[in-house]
């Protein structure tokens, strides 16, 4: 009996790790992410250079695709504008599950944050930088909660201010790279 | 069952596994969709 339940038990376990590691391998070298799953280097579409544009038309976008220079890996984010800045949250960054799963918003703070994000075919090249300045958070949270919490409500947007402040949503600037033209 | 038939009963529901993500259209990603769902309820 007890061999038969560690049988079941054993299968049970083997479904779900060779699903894993079977997405998970087959998407590490592709060219941007799967829904859940890092991907490679972003190497196809425009390169976008010149002006900072008007990020304005993010507000139709509902994700992007957000590749780290260093460590080479890219994944789907929802992306903000809000006052002519172009944004990016990482949540869930207290629990457990969202240390593995959220590794990229570590290594963009604790590196370099230099970043391509590819949005409507196009890649632009940026430099992640974490954003906790209160007036800038006012209006990305506005945004965040509009676009993607079912509404601007002032409880929607309260309960993000207070997410960002107790950390468990980190929210991060895509600037211009140093010496980009503006 | 046996241990060596058991073990070959992994490996071969591995290998329907692996073919099936692989190959058959929108499975994996529909597995994706479970999973985001499951982190999203989870990771907190």
């Amino acid at each position: 009996m007890l061999r038969i339940i560690l049988q079941v038990v054993g299968v049970i376990v083997l479904i779900p790790l060779v699903t894993i590691a079977t997405l998970r391998i087959d998407n590490q070298d592709a060219d941007g992410p799967s829904i859940l799953f890092p991907g490679g280097e972003l190497v196809s579409g425009e390169l976008y250079t010149g002006h900072e544009p008007d990020w304005s038309f993010t507000d139709d976008v509902p994700t992007i695709e957000l590749q780290l220079v260093d460590p080479l890996s890219s994944r789907t984010i929802f992306v903000m504008e809000s006052d002519g800045k172009v944004y990016i949250p990482s949540g869930y960054m207290r629990s457990v599950l969202g240390r593995i799963w959220k590794d990229w918003a570590f290594q963009a703070d604790a590196g370099d944050g230099l970043a391509v994000a590819r949005i409507k075919g196009v890649r632009y090249e940026r430099q992640l930088i974490r954003v906790m300045d209160g007036e800038v958070m006012a209006g990305v949270a506005a945004k965040l909660a509009q676009k993607y919490s079912g509404g601007e409500t002032p409880e929607a947007v309260a309960a993000i201010r207070k997410s960002v402040a107790d950390g468990d949503t980190w929210i991060f600037e895509m600037a211009p790279r140093d010496g980009a033209s503006l | 069952m046996k241990t060596k038939n058991y073990l070959m009963f992994c490996a071969g529901l591995s290998v329907v596994l692996v073919v099936s993500l692989l190959y058959v259209p929108s499975l994996s990603d529909t597995v994706e969709q479970y999973m985001l769902f499951f982190l999203s309820t989870n990771a907190r």
